[in-house]
């Protein structure tokens, strides 16, 4: 996908390079952006600050190579300083962190092949995901980020991300194990 | 910086093959077929294949909800987009515009002490007035005569004018003269000519725009009169009226010429009226130095009209691209342009 950008011109201030890349990042950001938070004026707000942000920083950028990783973290960065700044006159500043934008789980859909009891165990395992683990399993699963991009996106290390994506999947494989308790045993040859 | 554990690099159990990155590869390209890597590890792990099919049914049960943004809120948030860009680059433009006024003031100090000097010695040489890609001057000539000279143009000036010699400049590419009258200045004797390739023009107290680009010849008389010889045409000029005249063909014609349009580039403005892309793109490439390596032809002959206030040729690049629905690429000086 990257390939279709000039990345110098971006650098070097060239305005069509630089609205391709906007027009190549807007409906992933906004896909990205509309599962942290319904409010899609935020999210189009957000995405204006983000490409206006990365233009007049544009030669500070990062090797072309972690764009990508570097372009999700402003937006994500951004969509958080734009809520906080929406809301802090209508919200405490303790109701403030608690509604802050977060991964909803109605956004994971599973796959319709698997049978009623696997799909509600799924949805179950799901639920009781965090909203971070949840929008690392979309970041690596979904955006096909690396670990090391999805650590800079969500602003933690790498190790962590690892971490975090491990036990989101073990939760899940757990829920859809139950019924094969047996067999799972019979799987870890250690 | 990668970080793998042991168990990554060997994965052993279904929670382990879940979080290995080499697995999650595997089964987001698509393929149920283990690739060679995999292959090699269900040998090192009898009984593995289940294993290995149980934790892809886990993965590729994850689906997530597409949320496409609406078409009319997409192209309004586009449009503020580029709203809030043009703002971005109008305040880095005032940003080098008081950077450029910081440097000036301190080299205003050290000039003060060499003037004195210089204004003696430069009476006495001809002058030469060179201006860069993309850098409009402003010169006041000895008879004050008011010249903006355009981008990527040359203006010679005759020395010793105050001294009776012939007020002659030489010009190769575009200026703006506003030649004060001949009355007020004194001496009738003294023509103010203005060469351009092989034409002349010479004045009697006037405003005129001259432009020698591409073998062709335009002058343009905002007020005043003004009087053009190239080869064997001559032709006095009228106010509004723009002379053209192409060497090879020896052909002098007249047409009517919207002033203000014409002396628009002194003001940083480009004023386009049933002007053609191509026209756009030679005013690029005479005056940044672009050049055009592919355009569409029927691009080329799309007539333009508006009115843009910032000259600047990337603010120039972004209208052109709008206005003609094209995608236009900048490779350094090279410039592609697509249509859309």
């Amino acid at each position: 996908m990257e390939e279709h950008i000039n990345w110098e011109g971006v650098i070097a201030g060239d305005v069509p390079s630089h609205t391709a890349l906007y027009n190549l990042y807007f409906d992933r950001l906004f896909n990205y952006g509309r599962k942290l938070t319904a409010d899609e004026s935020l999210i189009e707000d957000t995405i204006q600050e983000t490409f206006v942000r990365l233009w007049a920083d544009r030669q500070k950028l990062p090797p072309a190579a972690a764009w990508n990783g570097y372009i999700f973290r402003m937006f994500r960065n951004a969509l958080f300083r734009h809520f906080r700044d929406a809301e802090r006159h209508r919200l405490s500043p303790d109701e403030l962190e608690a509604r802050l934008p977060e991964f909803n789980a109605d956004h994971i859909l599973l796959a319709r092949e698997s049978d009623a009891a696997m799909q509600a165990r799924l949805r179950k395992a799901i639920g009781a995901l965090s909203a971070r683990q949840r929008e690392a399993i979309f970041l690596r699963f979904y955006e096909n980020l690396s670990y090391d991009e999805i650590a800079a996106v969500m602003d933690i290390s790498v190790k962590a991300s690892y971490k975090l994506m491990a036990r989101a999947l073990n939760e899940m494989r757990e829920a859809m194990g139950v019924s094969l308790v047996a067999l799972l045993f019979l799987l870890r040859p250690c | 910086m990668m970080h793998r554990s042991e168990a990554e690099r060997n994965p052993s159990t279904v929670d382990e093959l879940l979080a290995d990155t080499r697995f999650q590869d595997w089964v987001l390209r698509g393929s149920a077929a283990p690739d060679a890597y995999w292959t090699a590890w269900l040998d090192r792990h009898p009984g593995g294949k289940d294993m290995l099919a149980r934790a892809r049914e886990v993965l590729l049960s994850i689906r997530f909800a597409e949320h496409r943004p609406h078409p009319l809120r997409k192209a309004a948030a586009r449009e503020s987009y580029l709203a809030g860009l043009a703002v971005a680059m109008e305040k880095e433009r005032r940003a080098r515009v008081v950077r450029l006024f910081r440097r000036a003031a301190a080299a205003a100090a050290v000039l003060l002490l060499v003037s004195t000097g210089w204004y003696a010695w430069r009476n006495l040489r001809a002058e030469e007035y060179a201006t860069a890609y993309g850098e409009i001057r402003r010169l006041t000539l000895p008879d004050h005569t008011e010249v903006v000279l355009q981008a990527n143009s040359r203006l010679r000036v005759a020395g010793k004018w105050q001294y009776g010699g012939d007020r002659k400049v030489q010009l190769d590419g575009e200026a703006l003269f506003k030649v004060p009258p001949i009355a007020q200045h004194g001496n009738p004797a003294q023509p103010f000519t203005v060469s351009a390739g092989n034409a002349f023009i010479t004045v009697l107290g006037t405003t005129f725009n001259v432009r020698h680009r591409r073998q062709a010849l335009e002058v343009v008389l905002i007020d005043g009169k003004v009087r053009v010889d190239a080869g064997e045409k001559s032709r006095v000029l009228m106010p509004g009226e723009k002379v053209r005249y192409v060497k090879e063909q020896h052909v002098m014609t007249v047409v009517q010429a919207d002033t203000a349009a014409v002396a628009a580039w002194t003001k940083g403005q480009l004023v386009l009226h049933r002007t053609t892309a191509e026209e756009v793109l030679h005013y690029l490439e005479d005056n940044y130095g672009y050049t055009v390596r592919q355009a569409d032809s029927s691009l080329l002959k799309k007539e333009l009209e508006g009115e843009f206030v910032q000259g600047k040729p990337e603010d120039i690049l972004f209208l052109l691209s709008q206005l003609l629905d094209a995608d236009i690429t900048v490779d350094g000086k090279n410039l592609d342009l697509k249509k859309r």
